[in-house]
C-alpha cells in the first residue's frame, strides 16, 4: 500500500475580482500521509480555505485552477482526479458554521442517510438506521429522536455533530475541516476535537484542519503548514514547529495570541494587516510587517526551502532563529 | 463610602413564546431569566472580565449596565447615581460600549469624522469650532491615522473598524467602557493591538473597564479581576491571578481545560465538560451546574449554592469552594 | 485611500454593503442603468419640447382628413376626428410621464415612511400601520379607483391619490422587513447607548441603510403606474377626453386595428419603450447595489 493519500503541487488558484484577477492561492504544495492529520493555519485572506475547497473542487464560480492535485483512491499512489471522483466516495468536508451548511428543510436524519442511499443504494430504513448508528457514533444524545429533528432545532454543538455524521455517512478516507470549531464554545469546540481524533483513531482516517488557532491544531494535528498571502510559508512537524518556529509569521502568530499559561506584560502582536490579494508585496509579503526584515526581502523569489528532512521554510534569514528555543 | 459603580442583585428577563398561550394552558407566562442576581462593585480604574460561554447572559449584563434592555430587578448604582432603563443623555454618556462584530457595528453610509462629530455635537463635548480638531484627536488616542477621518467604514480593516468603534465610545468620554467580545472577530495577528490599545487606554484615561469575552486567555491579559457566567449566575468573582493560580468553582476548573493549550494533544474522546447547559427555562434544581458538574453531591441538587467566600473579590458559587484542599477535583 | 478594504476578499466573511450615499457607488453600475437612464431622459425631453417638436395643436379637429394614413404632413396619420396622431402621442407624455412619476413617488415616499416607523417603533404603532397595509391590499383595486373617480371625478388627481392610497403598502412591507434587519445591527445600538433621540436614530442611523430597496423598486413601479394609468384610461376611468393619454388612444385606435393598425401599435409600443427605460434602470441598480 502506498503510504501517500493527497498530493498537491504548485496549487494556483486565480479568482476574478471586480475587473482584474487576483490570486488568492499562489503555488501551494502539500502532501498528506495516511491516517495523518495535517494542519493548515491562516488568518482570513490566507487562502486556506480556498486551498480547502479546491482539493473538493467546491470552488467558486470563475475560480480557475492550476497545479496538480492527487489523491489515491484505493491502495495505490495518488492518482489526478476530478471533483466528481472523490464527492461521497473519498473525501467529506464539513463547514465553520453548521446552520449554513445543512439544508434546514431536511430532518436531520435523512440529512446523514441522503449520502448512503445516493452512492449505495440503501433503502430508506436501513439509512435510517445507518443514520441513527452515525449519531450514536458521534455522540448525540437520544439519536432515534433527534433524527426526526430539524436542523434549527439543535444547538451549535449537536449541528456540528451532525456535519460530522453526514461526512462520515460516505466512509470517507479523507475528512476536511474547515474551522469547525471555531463558531463553537470552548466546552464544545473540546469535545467536538476530542471527538474528531477519536474518530480519526478508530476509522484510520486523514485529517486536513483548517485554523485561525494554532493551539487548536496542535491538539490535533501532527504537522501544520503555516500559510500567509496565498503561500505556504512554513512547514513541519507540529512539536518542532511549536518549539522552534522557522519563520517569522509563525513566531509572531504564536506571539500575538494571549497565553492561556502565562500572564504575558505586552503582547507582541504585528503590525498592519495582512495584504489585500490585489496587491501581494514583492519578494516575501511578509516582509512589511516582519520585525526581521532586512533589505533583501522585497527582492528575494519565494521559494519554500528545506531546512532538515521535515521542516522547510520561506524565510530567507533564518539565521535570526538560529539556536533559538522556545 | 460606596463603590464607585455598584450593581446589586441585577436581574434581567425576556419574555419567550406567548403570554396568552400559557394564560390559556393555566401556567405562568413564560420568562427566561438571562441575568440572575448578579452583584458586585467595581472601583475607578478597575478592569474586570466577564467570562462565560453562550448562553451565560454575559451580554445581557453589559446591555443592562448600558441601558440597551431593561432591568427587571435590582439596582445599579455608578458614583452614587441610579442608573436607570430610562436614564437622561448626561448618564447615558456615562457608560459606553464597544461591540463585538466590526462588520455591523459601524454605520456603513457614514464617514467616520461625520459619526464621530455627531456625538461630540449632541453631547456639547467640545465647542463647535473644536468638533473637527477633536475628531482628530481621537483618531489619535486609538492609533489611526487622521486622514481615514473621510473614509466610509467599507475600507476599513477588521481591527481599523474595532478601532474606530473604540473611538466612538471614547468620544463621549464615559466613565465606564464595556468592551463585547471586542476582539473575538479580529483575525488573530490583529487581537493584540486592539488589547494592548484597551490597556492604556484604561491606564491613561482612568477608565473602569468591563471586558466580555469568552476566552479565559484575552480575559487574563486585560482583566484584574474575573467574574465567571454560568446560565445567568456568577459561579466565581476573583482577583486574575487567584483565580487562574487556583481556580475555585468547578466550571471554572472545567472552562481552563477546555481551552486549547500548545503542544498538548488531545487524547481520543476526551473532554473537559460532558453534555451541553440546559435551557435556560428548565434550569435543574438546586446547583445549576450540578448535571454536568464532576464532583456533585446530594447537597448540589437540593440547595443552589451561594456566591460567597473570604472577601467581595474572592468569591465562588460552589458548596465545596472553601473547603480544606483534598475536595475531589 | 490608503487601506484596501480587505474584507472584501472571497474568504472573508463579511458582506460589503454597498451604498449610494458612497463616493464611487454611481461608478460601479453595469451600463444597464446608464441605457436606461438615456431612454427615460429622452421621454422627458419629448414631455418637456413637445410643444416646440409637435407638428399640430393635438386638440385641433380637422373632419375633412379623418383616418389618414401616415404621409409627409400626418407622420402617423390622423384619427377618427382628423387629429395629427403623432402631435397626440408627443402631448401625451406631457400626461402620462408626470402621473406615473407621481403615482409611483408619492406612494413610495409615504410607504418608505410608514414602512420605517412600524418597523423601527414596533409594538401598537406596528400593529395600527401594519394592518390597515392588510385592509388595503385585500380591498380590489379597480373598486377603489372607481369610488375615488366618482366621488372626486375623473382626472389626474383621483388617479395619484388613488395609486398612492394603493401602492404604498408594498413599500411599507419592504422597508419594515429592511429595518428589522437593520434595527438590531451593532451601529444602531451604539447610536442609542450614547443616547442620540429616537427620530435621529431612525433618520441618520436607519434610514440611509435601507432605503436602496425603494430606489430598486421605484423604477418598476413608474412602469407600472404608467400601465395602470393607460389601462384606466381604457376602460375609461383615467383621463378624460379629448386630452391626449396613451391608453386612451390605444383605446380609441382598437376599433380600426384592421385598416389603420398603428393607430393602436404605435402608442403601446411608446408605453414599452418607456417601460423598457425603467426596468433596466431598477434591474441595474439592484446588481449594482448588490456587488
Amino acid at each position: 500500500m502506498n503510504e501517500h493519500l493527497l498530493e498537491v503541487a504548485d496549487l494556483k488558484i486565480t479568482l476574478p475580482a471586480g475587473g482584474a484577477t487576483i490570486t488568492p492561492v499562489d503555488g501551494v504544495s502539500l502532501s498528506l500521509g495516511r491516517g495523518e492529520a495535517l494542519g493548515i493555519a491562516g488568518e482570513s485572506g490566507s487562502g486556506k480555505t480556498l486551498t480547502l475547497k479546491s482539493i473538493i473542487g467546491l470552488l467558486p464560480p470563475g475560480a480557475f485552477v492550476e497545479g496538480d492535485l492527487r489523491f489515491a483512491l484505493g491502495d495505490q499512489a495518488p492518482i489526478p482526479y476530478a471533483a466528481t471522483d472523490v464527492h461521497g466516495r473519498g473525501i467529506s468536508i464539513i463547514f465553520q458554521e453548521p446552520m449554513t451548511a445543512l439544508n434546514p428543510t431536511m430532518r436531520v436524519g435523512d440529512l446523514i442517510a441522503e449520502g448512503p442511499r445516493i452512492h449505495e443504494g440503501l433503502g430508506k430504513g436501513a439509512a435510517r438506521e445507518r443514520a441513527v448508528e452515525l449519531m450514536r457514533r458521534v455522540g448525540i444524545p437520544a439519536p432515534e429522536r433527534r433524527a426526526r429533528m430539524w436542523p434549527h432545532q439543535l444547538s451549535g454543538g449537536l449541528r456540528q455533530r451532525v456535519m460530522i455524521a453526514t461526512a462520515l455517512s460516505t466512509r470517507p478516507k479523507l475528512l476536511l475541516c474547515d474551522e469547525p470549531t471555531t463558531a463553537l464554545d470552548v466546552s464544545i469546540q473540546d469535545q467536538i476535537l476530542g471527538l474528531l481524533q477519536e474518530i480519526r483513531t478508530t476509522l484510520g482516517m486523514s485529517i486536513i484542519f483548517v485554523s485561525h488557532d494554532l493551539a487548536v491544531l496542535g491538539e490535533l494535528c501532527e504537522r501544520l503548514a503555516i500559510m500567509y498571502a496565498g503561500q505556504v510559508v512554513e512547514t513541519g512537524p507540529t512539536e518542532a514547529v511549536f518549539s522552534s518556529p522557522n519563520h517569522p509569521y509563525t513566531e509572531a502568530l504564536m506571539t500575538s495570541v494571549p497565553s492561556f499559561d502565562a500572564t504575558s506584560d505586552k503582547l507582541a502582536g504585528i503590525e498592519g494587516h495582512p495584504p489585500d490579494p490585489r496587491s501581494f508585496p514583492p519578494g516575501c509579503r511578509f516582509a512589511p510587517r516582519c520585525r526581521y526584515a532586512q533589505d533583501d526581502c522585497a527582492e528575494a523569489q519565494f521559494r519554500l526551502v528545506p531546512t532538515s528532512a521535515e521542516r522547510s521554510t520561506g524565510c530567507i534569514h533564518t539565521e535570526v532563529f538560529a539556536g533559538r528555543e522556545r | 463610602m460606596s463603590a464607585f459603580l455598584e450593581v446589586r442583585d441585577l436581574t434581567v428577563t425576556f419574555r419567550v413564546g406567548s403570554a396568552l398561550k400559557a394564560r390559556l394552558q393555566g401556567e405562568p407566562p413564560p420568562d427566561l431569566t438571562a441575568v440572575d442576581g448578579i452583584s458586585f462593585t467595581a472601583e475607578r480604574g478597575d478592569s474586570i472580565g466577564i467570562v462565560g460561554e453562550s448562553g451565560c447572559g454575559k451580554s445581557t449584563l453589559a446591555k443592562a449596565i448600558t441601558g440597551l434592555v431593561p432591568v427587571a430587578s435590582g439596582s445599579l448604582h455608578l458614583d452614587g447615581e441610579p442608573l436607570l432603563a430610562k436614564r437622561a443623555r448626561a448618564t447615558m454618556r456615562r457608560v459606553q460600549m464597544v461591540f463585538q462584530d466590526p462588520s455591523s457595528s459601524l454605520n456603513p453610509s457614514l464617514t467616520i469624522e461625520k459619526m464621530l462629530s455627531e456625538l461630540l455635537r449632541v453631547h456639547r463635548i467640545v465647542p463647535v469650532d473644536k468638533v473637527a480638531d477633536r475628531c482628530g484627536e481621537l483618531m489619535e488616542l486609538v492609533e489611526l491615522p487622521r486622514n481615514l477621518l473621510k473614509v466610509r467604514p467599507g475600507r476599513l480593516s477588521g481591527g481599523q473598524r474595532q478601532r474606530v468603534g473604540i473611538a466612538r465610545a471614547l468620544a463621549l468620554e464615559p466613565d465606564v467602557l464595556i468592551a463585547d467580545e471586542a476582539v473575538a472577530a479580529l483575525d488573530v495577528s490583529v487581537q493584540a493591538p486592539v488589547l494592548n490599545l484597551l490597556n492604556s487606554l484604561r491606564e491613561n484615561l482612568g477608565l473602569t473597564l468591563m471586558f466580555i469575552s469568552h476566552d479565559l486567555a484575552v480575559v487574563r491579559y486585560v482583566s484584574d479581576r474575573v467574574i465567571v457566567m454560568y446560565l445567568g449566575k456568577a459561579v466565581e468573582d476573583r482577583s486574575t491571578s487567584e483565580l487562574f493560580d487556583d481556580p475555585r468553582h468547578p466550571y471554572t476548573r472545567a472552562l481552563m481545560a477546555a481551552a486549547p493549550k500548545f503542544g498538548v494533544k488531545k487524547a481520543p474522546g476526551e473532554s473537559a465538560l460532558k453534555g451541553e447547559p440546559p435551557s435556560a427555562l428548565k434550569l435543574p434544581s438546586g446547583c445549576r451546574f450540578s448535571p454536568r458538574c464532576p464532583i456533585a453531591a446530594e447537597v448540589c441538587q437540593q440547595r443552589e449554592p451561594d456566591l460567597t467566600g473570604p472577601s467581595p473579590i474572592q468569591r465562588a458559587a460552589c458548596h465545596f469552594a472553601w473547603e480544606a484542599r483534598g475536595v475531589p477535583s | 485611500m490608503t487601506t484596501p478594504a480587505f474584507e472584501a476578499v472571497p474568504e472573508a466573511p463579511q458582506i460589503a454593503e454597498a451604498s449610494l450615499a458612497e463616493p464611487g457607488a454611481w461608478k460601479r453600475m453595469p451600463k444597464k442603468v446608464w441605457v436606461g437612464c438615456g431612454i427615460v431622459l429622452l421621454y422627458l425631453l419629448v414631455a418637456l419640447l413637445a410643444p416646440v417638436i409637435a407638428p399640430y395643436d393635438p386638440l385641433a379637429i380637422e373632419p375633412a382628413n379623418r383616418l389618414a394614413s401616415p404621409d409627409m404632413a400626418h407622420l402617423l396619420g390622423t384619427d377618427e376626428l382628423g387629429r395629427d396622431i403623432f402631435s397626440r402621442l408627443l402631448y401625451a407624455a406631457r400626461v402620462d410621464i408626470p402621473i406615473g412619476f407621481l403615482g409611483a413617488l408619492l406612494p413610495a415616499i409615504l410607504g418608505t415612511m410608514l414602512g420605517a416607523i412600524a418597523g423601527y417603533f414596533g409594538r401598537w404603532v406596528d400593529t395600527a400601520i401594519m394592518r390597515t397595509a392588510d385592509v388595503v391590499q385585500a380591498f380590489p383595486a379597480y373598486i377603489l379607483v372607481i369610488v375615488l373617480v366618482f366621488a372626486l371625478g375623473q382626472g389626474a388627481g383621483s388617479i395619484i391619490l388613488a395609486f398612492t392610497v394603493l401602492a404604498w403598502v408594498i413599500y411599507a412591507r419592504i422597508i419594515r422587513g429592511e429595518v428589522l434587519r437593520v434595527r438590531d445591527r451593532d451601529y444602531v445600538q451604539a447610536a442609542r447607548v450614547a443616547g442620540l433621540r429616537k427620530m435621529r436614530i431612525l433618520r441618520v442611523h436607519v434610514f440611509p441603510n435601507v432605503i436602496n430597496q425603494t430606489l430598486v423598486y421605484l423604477p418598476n413601479d413608474i412602469v407600472f403606474a404608467t400601465l395602470a394609468l393607460a389601462a384606466f384610461s381604457f376602460l375609461g376611468l383615467g383621463i378624460p377626453p379629448p386630452t391626449p393619454e396613451w391608453g386612451a388612444m390605444i383605446a380609441e385606435g382598437q376599433p380600426f386595428l384592421r385598416t389603420n393598425w398603428w393607430f393602436a401599435t404605435v402608442p403601446g409600443l411608446v408605453i414599452v419603450g418607456l417601460g423598457l427605460g425603467l426596468s433596466l434602470i431598477g434591474e441595474g441598480l439592484e446588481e449594482g447595489l448588490r456587488a
